[in-house]
């Protein structure tokens, strides 16, 4: 303050000396003649001059309040933006680490939890027609069912048949030796039936939705599947891997794995179908299974991951499959369907090689023999026998009236025995495609409901197992054989 | 800032007097509203006391001179209204008792005029009514002081006295039914204490049984409800004056035809409700069965009506305990009925796709099963009983060991959970344990157990291998089955005496034997 007091003043000289000069060559009279006039002058001046170093003041002064009004709004802009700057790193590094992660879990199908394909449609790439575009039969599984099939048709031509066959003198004599009431009594019926192949466990299918585990030695159940929203129509064992497939009219296919404690619980929930699934048919490698529906397509899937590799047909509400089957080896693929047409198809190119016509309903039912080149089918009119070297059908079995169905048709897995379940269930004797075949025996129909919807004979035809529209699995065989133990199933 | 308020009301007390008398008697009327003080109800009170004092008066001096008294009957009407203030303030009730409140509307409700006398019970529902449980006290006194002053003779003779013809007495009537109601609401205990001084039981039985529904009806058929519930003395004393009768007579008008509106499903249920009630003494069983009852309940299940699932709880109770009715159910042919029931054959309706409405009318036919089974022990028709059991390749076992089955799922589950929670240092002793596993289902699973235990025990062998297979398949042995029957033998109650329970108790002993 002192300073500006000091500068004003020097100021006030500088001026006060040029006014004087100024007043000098203007007024020298004024000013000449007296000291007084000057110093009033001089204090005009001073006035003067002090007036504006005070307003200077106050405008610095003012001038510093804006400056530091604007060092902090500087400052406070540049914390915004620090700030600002540190969120979007830390979402960038959010987005990072979640974009890292998707592809992992994409990855991992891990065996344990359930997949729906159904969820993951809308990440499936839609092809022409708003058909899903499937992966395909690779070459590398072409060559597996390839060499499969060469294996196996080797091996049929050397296959004899077993002695512990039982003969027909012994069938003849079969009569009912137990019924076990695996599915409830408010909603019966059995729709489907499997028998594992090296265990005596049967596995039933039924209108109230569950699929029943049942071993037969100790009669005990071992397990109830229950998952599936309408009736089971179809189910397979995959004995490899312990696995159970079923297939419903809730148009999904589920498949089961079971435990160490027998308990089987769905890996996985497969909903590629928009109809009924009316068929579930394993390959002879136990790494793929066909899924046949009434919505006209058959579905070719790999066991393991549960995806579907091809998928066969064009969606139609008008026509559909309603059975299927493999051919033992594995390259041929027998379909039905609901316009009695009996489509045969060669699974590595999924091509339509065949077409059997001359069924009345539509076929309900099929069964390849263990020789290679028999083929049963069955509709409203019996049963068509086919002969797949010369593709014709060689006989034809209509045990029942015209208006009965034949629901059920098999062959032993020597292919000495056929059996045929309509209104009752009937077994023949296999013979050749000249020679009648003998009808052996008549097993009654127990139920009361009319109308046996499965058979399937037990190993070497030691037992035939019925199922009928009532709550009971029958099984029957030689008087005597039912000796019931408490013994679990064995590993084999 | 308060001052500016203050100016605002003073200037509308400056200015009301210029307005006029009326909007001061207004502003005085919202202050009552607001402010219902003890001084004014007392005011009000007394007011109302005066002109009820005028009017008697008025009527003992002219009393065939209608005319004369007009006028104070209308002025105590127009007190009579004023007194519903009092309605928003139950707690001045305990100091406005004793200035005779409750004797002062007991005498309006038996004064010559119906209108004044409907008048006072729809101000007395009115008093009586409140859900807020801080004005309990005040009610509970009221109540008190009104039974003194005996309103509830009173009210229930006006029940006769009013005809339902005309529409203003016939909502006088729904008036006096909700007083009573709030009554019984507020002492229970008057529930004996009206029956018995009254003749409000037989008014309410011959309501029922009138043919046409009304809403008089269906609240007749709620007190009834209300009345039998908890009072065995009440359900003798209905027994008594033919009510077994008279509710079935009103039942019977459902068993070919369903209620058409929902209140008239609610008054079937109530009625049902009272049936089952009044079924609780022994004695009003035999009434049942003489009267025909069991026939009846028969008809309405076979028509499959809606009253499907309310017969088949009343033949339960009919049938606890009591052989004669299980006799007479056999004898009439109810065996097919029943166990079309039990195999799931339930009519379905829209209302009752539930499958808890399912389970409820399974629990039912179980329990009725299991009451055939301890009702009738030897003879023709135990033979039948046991003979239904092999049809049909013994399906009705396999249901039974279907039921067994979801019902030890159960038990298992909630047994889990109670070990859970006794980790989690809940003190919970044995009796609670039980209690929460029969609620879970396990006294449902004793009666299957029960029912299994009489069949095998009557040594037919086709059965006795049916059930050995079912246990077998099902990984279950006679233990299992056993070990349900102890448990159950040891807690055998004494509701019924103590010979019943030493009988109840001995032939479970030769049950758990004989497996």
């Amino acid at each position: 303050m002192e300073e500006d007091i000091a500068a004003t003043k020097e100021a006030a000289n500088c001026r006060g000396t040029l006014l004087s000069s100024a007043t000098t060559e203007e007024d020298t009279a004024v000013v000449g003649c007296c000291g007084r006039g000057r110093r009033r002058v001089l204090a005009v001046e001073w006035d003067a001059l002090m007036l504006s170093s005070f307003a200077l003041e106050q405008q610095l002064h003012t001038a510093r309040q804006e400056l530091s009004h604007a060092l902090y709004q500087h400052d406070a802009a540049c914390r915004v933006i620090a700030r600002l700057k540190k969120e979007r790193d830390e979402a960038r590094a959010l987005l990072a680490l979640a974009e890292r992660q998707i592809p992992a879990s994409m990855a991992g199908a891990a065996p344990a939890a359930v997949v729906s394909n159904g969820k993951r449609a809308t990440e499936d790439e839609i092809g022409p027609g708003g058909k899903k575009i499937r992966p395909g039969i690779n070459p590398v599984m072409i060559e597996e069912l390839t060499e499969c099939n060469t294996m196996l048709s080797a091996q049929r031509k050397k296959r004899q048949v077993a002695p512990t066959l039982a003969p027909i003198d012994t069938i003849e004599r079969y009569t009912q030796i137990s019924s076990h009431p695996l599915h409830k009594t408010n909603k019966p019926g059995i729709l489907c039936m499997d028998i594992h192949p090296s265990k005596d466990i049967i596995a039933t299918g039924g209108i109230d939705t569950n699929a029943v585990l049942f071993y037969r030695p100790s009669g005990q159940i071992l397990c109830t599947l229950t998952g599936h929203s309408k009736k089971i129509t179809s189910l397979k064992f995959v004995p490899r891997d312990e696995l159970v497939i079923t297939g419903s009219a809730d148009k999904t296919v589920r498949i089961w794995q079971g435990n160490e404690d027998g308990n089987y619980n769905s890996i996985h929930t497969l909903n590629d179908h928009n109809a009924e699934v009316e068929a579930v048919t394993v390959h002879a490698t136990q790494k793929y299974f066909v899924t046949a529906s009434k919505d006209n397509t058959w579905g070719f899937y790999d066991i393991s991951t549960g995806s579907c590799l091809s998928q066969v047909g064009e969606a139609s509400g008008l026509e559909g499959y309603t059975s299927a089957s493999f051919h033992p080896d594995g390259l041929i693929l027998g379909t039905g369907t609901t316009e009695a047409i009996v489509k045969i198809w060669d699974v590595k190119t999924q091509t339509n090689v065949a077409k059997f016509e001359g069924h009345v309903g539509p076929v309900m039912a099929m069964s390849f023999s263990e020789n290679g080149y028999f083929l049963a089918t069955a509709a409203l009119d019996g049963v068509k026998l086919w002969d797949l070297r010369k593709l014709r059908n060689f006989r034809t079995i209509s045990p029942y009236d015209p208006d009965t169905p034949t629901n059920s048709v098999e062959f032993d897995f020597s292919g000495s025995y056929l059996a045929v379940a309509g209104s009752d269930t009937r077994v023949y004797q296999v013979a050749n495609v000249k020679l009648e075949w003998n009808h052996v025996k008549t097993l009654p129909d127990l139920s009361g409901t009319g109308k046996v919807t499965n058979v399937k004979f037990g190993a070497d035809a030691k037992y035939i197992a019925v199922g009928s529209m009532d709550r009971n699995l029958r099984i029957f065989g030689l008087p005597g054989d039912d000796q019931m133990d408490d013994a679990k199933p064995s590993e084999e | 800032m308060d001052s500016a308020p203050k100016r605002k009301r003073l200037d509308a007390d400056e200015e009301a007097p210029g307005a006029g008398a009326v909007d001061l008697s207004s502003l005085e009327a919202v202050d009552a509203l607001d402010v219902l003080d003890l001084r004014a109800a007392k005011r009000l009170l007394l007011s109302f006391e005066r002109r009820l004092r005028d009017n008697l008066e008025a009527r003992m001096k002219h009393p065939d001179d209608p005319a004369r008294f007009a006028d104070s009957e209308i002025a105590l009407h127009a007190e009579t209204d004023r007194l519903r203030l009092l309605a928003g303030a139950p707690d001045l009730f305990p100091d406005l008792v004793p200035l005779g409140l409750a004797s002062s509307l007991s005498s309006l409700l038996t004064h010559d005029n119906a209108d004044l006398a409907a008048a006072a019970a729809s101000l007395l529902s009115d008093l009586t009514d409140s859900d807020d449980p801080d004005d309990l006290a005040g009610l509970r006194s009221l109540a008190d002081a009104l039974v003194d002053a005996n309103a509830l003779d009173l009210l229930v003779h006006n029940l006769s006295r009013f005809s339902e013809a005309d529409p203003d007495e016939a909502e006088a009537v729904h008036h006096t039914l909700a007083v009573l109601e709030n009554l019984l609401e507020l002492r229970p205990h008057l529930a004996d204490l009206v029956c018995d001084r009254t003749k409000l039981l037989r008014w309410l039985l011959a309501r029922l049984k009138a043919r046409e529904f009304d809403a008089n009806k269906q609240y007749a058929s709620e007190i009834l409800a209300i009345l039998l519930q908890d009072s065995p003395a009440n359900q003798k004393r209905l027994g008594q004056i033919n009510g077994v009768d008279g509710l079935l007579q009103a039942v019977a008008m459902y068993k070919s035809r369903d209620p058409k509106t929902t209140d008239e499903e609610e008054m079937l249920e109530n009625l049902f409700d009272c049936l089952c009630c009044v079924l609780m003494p022994m004695e009003n069983k035999e009434r049942f069965v003489k009267a025909e009852g069991v026939e009846l309940m028969i008809i309405i299940m076979k028509q499959k009506k809606l009253a499907y699932n309310s017969a088949i709880r009343t033949l339960d109770f009919a049938m606890t305990r009591f052989p004669p009715a299980c006799e007479r159910f056999v004898d009439v042919l109810g065996l097919k009925t029943a166990f079309a029931a039990f195999m799931g054959k339930i009519p379905v309706s829209k209302k009752n796709k539930k499958e808890s409405y399912q389970e409820a009318l399974e629990e039912r036919v179980i329990s009725l099963i299991a009451s055939l089974f301890g009702g009738i022990t030897k003879g023709s028709r135990r033979i039948r009983l046991l003979g239904k059991f092999v049809e049909n390749e013994c399906e009705k076992i396999d249901r039974l060991m279907e039921f067994y089955t979801r019902y030890s799922e159960r038990v298992k589950a909630e047994t889990e959970k109670l070990d859970d929670l006794d980790l989690d240092d809940l003190e919970m002793d044995e009796d609670e344990r039980y209690n929460r596993k029969l609620e879970a289902g396990l006294y449902t699973l004793q009666l299957i157990a029960l029912i299994l235990g009489h069949i095998w025990h009557s040594g037919n062998s086709q059965m006795r291998t049916r059930i050995e297979l079912l246990l077998r398949q099902n990984k279950l042995t006679k233990d299992d089955v056993k070990g349900i029957l102890e448990e159950y033998h040891d807690n055998i109650g004494d509701l019924d005496g103590p010979e019943e329970k030493e009988r109840a108790q001995a032939r479970t002993k030769e049950i758990i034997a004989a497996l």
